[in-house]
């Protein structure tokens, strides 16, 4: 087996929590999200010397969503897109952040890959419409064209942020 | 400006009032995904499993480039072979030259020198339920390891299962295993059959996962230690049973699929062996998703991938419809 240069072992161990979250959300499931990253850090080892001189983390990202891309076209786990959003957990409580979290991953895994792709890049990374391009490798346009559309279908599909950030106070404290 | 140029930059322009006109959605957005995102732990062994997965690739990739340089003249003469191996309609299986030893093998329960049994439509009855006797039943409801001895000690012969879909291939699997036949649908291009060392449950008893009900999924939910579960499929392709022939019938192990993790797989083995049912050489492939695997499990799978055969004795696989 390769050994692994100290460098990667420090970005992986500094980076992966982060990176982690990202596939989750690509994903919706953490053993598929493990797999991902793991595919996607596999994937750069080889060229992490070039990797490493120039932002590392971007060129990870990227792996990382054109790899979730890739599978989703393969339908290697059968995953469709819907309209309406599959197995809606009940709300119970609707104070419950833990469920409010999950309305809010089943309606981001509802989208498209490449909208959610988008929408994970923009929204939870933080990235720019251009830098969001050149993860993706299309134009900035296609970027605000595929936001808009996942905007659109999210749009009365997410809980309002009061519901997490006050899940755990509704008692008052 | 051009009038390409300008309807370039009107597009642009009405993208651009349309995303600010989503301003609010993003915001809150970025919001909730922050506080969506779960803080998932991290395996031990992550960056271990990288750098298999990475030498892995390599040596796949190692092989590809073999494989593309190997002489045009041992497939023609594998080719010529064929035909030879093949002298009749029921078929016959084709054994490499190379085919290594099973591991810890036994003789097959089944005699491939009995009557030839039709290979068309299965029998097997329709209801999806595991072909497994009571007593088998009792004991693979623990997931207990395969080739579990009965209470005498003894260990009690592999029952030979036959596969119709998949040109009526058999394979003698541990009578403490389950098996299941999937057809082929209009979604699902390509027929399955299932064995499993803990009880399957055909498509109406599984869990929708990602919005798709699964074909076939095991009853505890997902693997216990020291267990595995098999899809066996037919490649209807005479250039890859050319390949497979040049190989012995051993499983080598490959990066677990997504679909395998998801079963709390730790290990995936494939294995190929070829067989001539119709004068034309097929590949039957047998993919093992295992969890914890020990020495006797990876034994017995070694012993059902070399008991492929076309003849003989067997019981039809139950059918799972896709209804």
């Amino acid at each position: 087996m390769s050994e692994a240069r100290p460098d990667f072992e420090e970005f992986v161990a500094a980076r992966s929590p982060r990176l982690l979250r990202m596939a989750w959300l690509l994903t919706g499931d953490p053993y598929l999200a493990e797999d991902l990253l793991q595919t996607a850090l596999a994937k750069v080892w080889p060229r992490w010397e070039q990797v490493a001189i120039d932002r590392p983390e971007a060129y990870v990202r990227r792996v990382l969503v054109n790899s979730h891309v890739s599978w989703w076209r393969r339908r290697w786990q059968g995953e469709l897109p819907h309209d309406r959003l599959p197995e809606p957990p009940t709300v119970a409580d609707p104070f419950d952040s833990v469920v409010t979290s999950q309305v809010v991953a089943a309606a981001v895994r509802a989208l498209p890959a490449r909208q959610r792709a988008v929408v994970v890049l923009r929204f939870f990374e933080d990235l720019s419409v251009e830098d969001t391009a050149e993860a993706l490798g299309c134009t900035t346009g296609t970027v605000k064209s595929q936001t808009h559309r996942a905007l659109q279908a999210l749009r009365g599909k997410l809980p309002a942020k009061e519901l997490l950030l006050d899940g755990g106070r509704r008692d008052g404290a | 400006m051009t009038e390409h140029d300008f309807a370039a930059w009107e597009r642009e322009a009405a993208l651009d009032r349309a995303v600010a006109d989503d301003h609010e959605v993003a915001d809150e957005l970025r919001v909730l995904l922050q506080l969506a995102a779960p803080h998932l732990a991290a395996p031990a062994d992550r960056m271990e499993r990288v750098l298999a997965r990475a030498a892995l690739a390599r040596r796949r990739r190692r092989r590809a480039a073999l494989a593309a340089g190997l002489a045009v003249g041992l497939t023609a003469a594998v080719l010529a072979a064929a035909p030879a191996l093949a002298p009749g309609p029921t078929g016959t299986v084709l054994s490499p030259a190379a085919s290594g030893p099973a591991l810890g093998a036994v003789p097959p329960a089944g005699s491939p020198t009995g009557s030839p049994t039709p290979s068309g439509t299965p029998t097997g009855s329709p209801e999806v339920s595991p072909s497994v006797s009571p007593e088998a039943a009792s004991g693979g409801a623990e997931g207990g390891a395969p080739g579990d001895q009965s209470g005498d000690g003894t260990v009690p012969p592999p029952r030979p299962t036959r596969f119709g879909v998949l040109d009526g291939v058999i394979l003698d699997v541990p009578s403490t295993w389950f098996d299941l036949t999937v057809l082929s649908t209009a979604g699902r291009p390509v027929s399955y059959g299932y064995l499993a060392s803990q009880p399957l449950t055909g498509e109406a008893g599984c869990q929708i996962r990602n919005g798709v009900r699964p074909p076939v999924c095991l009853a505890a939910g997902g693997l216990l230690d020291n267990s595995a579960l098999v899809s066996v499929q037919l490649i209807r392709d005479e250039k890859a049973a050319v390949e497979a022939a040049k190989r012995p019938v051993v499983f080598q192990d490959i990066e677990p699929a997504k679909d395998c993790l998801a079963q709390g797989g730790t290990r995936q083995l494939v294995a190929q062996q070829v067989i001539v049912p119709n004068r034309q050489a097929e590949v039957v492939e047998l993919s093992a998703c295992l969890r914890l695997p020990g020495q006797e499990i990876l034994s017995t799978l070694q012993q059902v991938a070399t008991s492929a055969r076309l003849l003989g004795p067997a019981t039809n696989s139950p059918i799972s419809s896709a209804d």
